[in-house]
């Protein structure tokens, strides 16, 4: 009895209740913003994913972390131009409402 | 060491819980702010999981990148647009609107309900006992308490070996990060 007892189908599982908790909030928020969090929502899970692997198939060279940081970095760079756009779209018609983004040029 | 695998038992299953509540709760907390700061909540759960799996560094950079950096920005941004209406998220069944609002959660529903289903039915079809056997991780099980200290070592030799390039590439995907998050978002001109 080793104190890493867990199990990988716990993290597993875990993963997979945060990933279908973002797809809903994905698709079913009517707002930008809320998208936004969601989609950080499913990169966590990913993330818990990768370093649960790491540490359970490959724990000499733990190259499941190095993907995660990866991964943070992109999703840093993600919020940062979806941010960006969020607010130029809302300099120029008023609300961020999903629904509103129907037009391409105007 | 039965103690001590019954208190990490215990503190997966918190650290999962508040990770879940926290999440739903962003989805379903009507002020747009309020659900940001509960984000914060989940992803400060999420770092905990990390520390379980022996991740210290991955579990720091969690907590600075995720909870502190970009929740707290998009929080910020959440307060530069002034929204009044968030009333529009509670959807009254009488209007065209508010029935659409519902066909789109409920198809949210049956997609996430489908996804998590699939997923969570192909990990306990599985038997991961056997798996970790197969790749050697089993053989290691009484040593991985050494191999977890020498982690973050590990990341470092890795980010500056075989990683080389990607990393390389991560830093020049920032700097065009920022100086197109300048562009952006720069009042224009005219």
């Amino acid at each position: 009895m080793s104190i890493t007892n867990i199990g990988l189908e716990h993290y597993l599982t875990l993963s997979a209740i945060l990933l279908s908790i973002g797809v809903y909030g994905l698709i079913a928020s009517n707002n930008a913003f809320r998208v936004l969090m969601s989609i950080e929502v499913i990169l966590n899970a990913v993330n818990i994913n990768f370093v649960a692997f790491a540490h359970y198939i490959d724990p000499v060279l733990v190259r499941g972390q190095v993907f995660s940081l990866f991964i943070m970095a992109i999703a840093a760079a993600e919020a940062a131009i979806g941010l960006a756009l969020l607010l130029l779209i809302y300099r120029n018609r008023v609300n961020i409402n999903m629904d509103s983004f129907n037009v391409l040029k105007w | 060491m039965e103690f001590l695998a019954s208190i990490s038992y215990i503190s997966f299953y918190l650290l999962a819980a508040a990770a879940i509540i926290c999440a739903l709760g962003m989805i379903f907390n009507p002020n747009l702010v309020r659900a940001g700061f509960t984000l914060i909540g989940s992803f400060c759960a999420v770092a905990g999981i990390y520390f379980l799996l022996f991740a210290n560094f991955v579990a720091v950079s969690q907590i600075l990148i995720y909870a502190v950096g970009i929740v707290l920005v998009i929080v910020f941004a959440v307060m530069l647009c002034s929204l009044r209406d968030t009333a529009s998220e509670m959807p009254d069944t009488e209007s065209a609107e508010g029935s659409a609002i519902q066909m789109r959660r409920a198809a949210a529903l049956a997609v996430s309900g489908g996804i998590g289903y699939l997923l969570i039915s192909i990990i306990r079809s599985q038997n991961w006992q056997l798996i970790s056997h197969l790749t050697g991780a089993k053989a290691h099980e009484s040593m991985i308490a050494s191999f977890a200290s020498e982690y973050t070592t590990r990341i470092g030799f890795e980010m500056l070996g075989d990683y080389l390039v990607p990393f390389e590439l991560v830093s020049v995907l920032l700097l065009i990060v920022l100086v197109g998050a300048v562009i952006l978002s720069k009042k224009s001109v005219n």
